[in-house]
């Protein structure tokens, strides 16, 4: 007899897109929000990007599940900090949180790719980039998800200055100015959905800067 | 709140791995439910048919059921799960009234704790085999969402389990609008449902209708 199989998958793709960008004393962080599964498309408007703490902004694809479980993780471990230290987590504190969540589940992965932006203690922008179990490095851009392949390289081309490709390694922030840089990743979600089925419908920007958090908006292609 | 779980499958020849592997079947199904928000709150549609295989074995489920008094649940997928996430609600909701606080759990809350309840038994690998549509009103505001038997949710204006994503979500894209009126939103669903009748092999043709509004619920069959 054989082995009996799982007739079921714990995980599901649910597709998308996200990117961050570091400036000199911003941070831009972007994702699509459309929501699939296979080759449907389940909503248009699901938001992939959570403000964690007033100066860290996550944005996460890959199972959408996992995502929400993995926010609400995050979300509550910062609550308690805050009782604790009377004070916000710094964003590469939250970076290092999220690495360890990350990698606590090792053996049953989060499967989500997540993309954490923000300012760090000196006020200039950092974006860190992770794995599935929580492998992460700092960089002055990344993007994560379906769409990553086609927007990667076109961020290297533009952003070779903060590139974690230059040796010796760099000031890990772009010379771009703010709107510059929102431009830019609008650019790279437009050319990305041409190509990528599973990112399109609307654009979700949050800008981080000293005078707070912003957001905009764009329509993507629905096609 | 325990979560109780089901008997495990036991089979001397699977191998045990470092998971236990729980497979599952679905034995008595139910198809599509399809959900659309309008005017004055929201619609649900389910047809009545539990299948047994490819047995259409029973004909009257009903699959549309209220929660507490602002929401509506509608289920696909294994109805003896349907009936035990029923009671876990109906626990929920009488904890809730016993606070006797002049709160109650609004459609919000009840998503909340459906796509915690699907993602926590799925982490166990021993998911509740259903595909869930949500629906309600709370002070004027309207919420309809879905989860599905993995834990993957999400809120739009229209939603709908199993065929109905395949052949309901095209129309309702196309002949959703703001500010349906009732006898507007029937008649779409009515749509919707015959769409899924003549090509979906395990629908029959009992329709539940159910409607929410700030009122109340009432369900048509």
């Amino acid at each position: 007899m054989t082995k009996q199989q799982a007739n079921w998958s714990p995980y599901d793709n649910n597709g998308g897109t996200c990117v961050a960008v570091a400036g000199a004393d911003y941070c831009v962080i972007a994702a699509d929000t459309r929501m699939s599964t296979g080759y449907n498309i389940l909503t248009r408007d699901y938001s992939k990007i959570i403000e964690l703490a007033d100066r860290c902004v996550m944005a996460s694809s890959g199972f959408q599940a996992d995502v929400r479980a993995l926010q609400k993780v995050l979300a509550s471990r910062h609550l308690i900090y805050q009782h604790q230290h009377n004070k916000q987590m710094s964003c590469p504190a939250m970076g290092q949180l999220l690495s360890n969540t990350l990698y606590y589940k090792r053996f049953f992965p989060y499967y989500s790719f997540n993309v954490l932006g923000g300012l760090d203690s000196e006020g200039k922008g950092c974006v860190f980039t992770y794995d599935a179990v929580g492998s992460y490095e700092r960089v002055g851009y990344s993007s994560q998800g379906s769409g990553a392949t086609l927007i990667m390289p076109f961020l290297d081309n533009q952003l070779k200055s903060p590139s974690p490709l230059l040796l010796p390694a760099k000031d890990a922030v772009t010379p771009l100015s703010e709107s510059e840089a929102i431009d830019l990743v609008k650019t790279c979600f437009a050319s990305a959905t041409e190509r990528d089925i599973y990112t399109g419908d609307k654009l979700e920007i949050v800008i981080l800067n000293g005078s707070g958090i912003r957001r905009e908006e764009m329509d993507l292609r629905k096609d | 709140l325990q979560v109780m779980d089901s008997a495990p499958v036991e089979n001397s020849l699977m191998s045990s791995e470092s998971d236990i592997q729980r497979t599952q079947y679905p034995y008595v199904t139910g198809t599509s439910v399809v959900g659309i928000k309008y005017k004055d709150g929201i619609l649900l549609a389910a047809d009545m048919g539990g299948s047994y295989g490819s047995t259409i074995r029973y004909k009257s489920v009903e699959r549309l059921k209220p929660v507490g008094k602002h929401s509506l649940l509608g289920a696909s997928g294994e109805i003896s799960d349907f009936q035990e996430i029923m009671k876990y609600l109906d626990e929920l909701i009488l904890y809730d009234n016993m606070w006797d606080d002049g709160n109650s759990f609004g459609p919000k809350e009840v998503h909340n704790y459906l796509t915690r309840v699907m993602y926590n038994r799925r982490n166990k690998f021993n998911p509740l085999w259903n595909s869930l549509v949500l629906g309600g009103v709370k002070n004027g505001q309207k919420y309809l969402g879905s989860v599905s038997m993995i834990g993957v949710h999400y809120e739009d204006n229209h939603v709908a389990t199993g065929f109905g994503n395949h052949l309901a979500r095209p129309i309702l894209r196309d002949e959703w609008h703001e500010n349906l009126s009732y006898e507007e939103g029937v008649k779409l669903l009515e749509k919707c449902m015959r769409v899924l009748l003549y090509r979906d092999r395990s629908a029959v043709n009992k329709l539940q209708i159910a409607k929410i509004t700030e009122e109340g619920v009432t369900i048509s069959q």
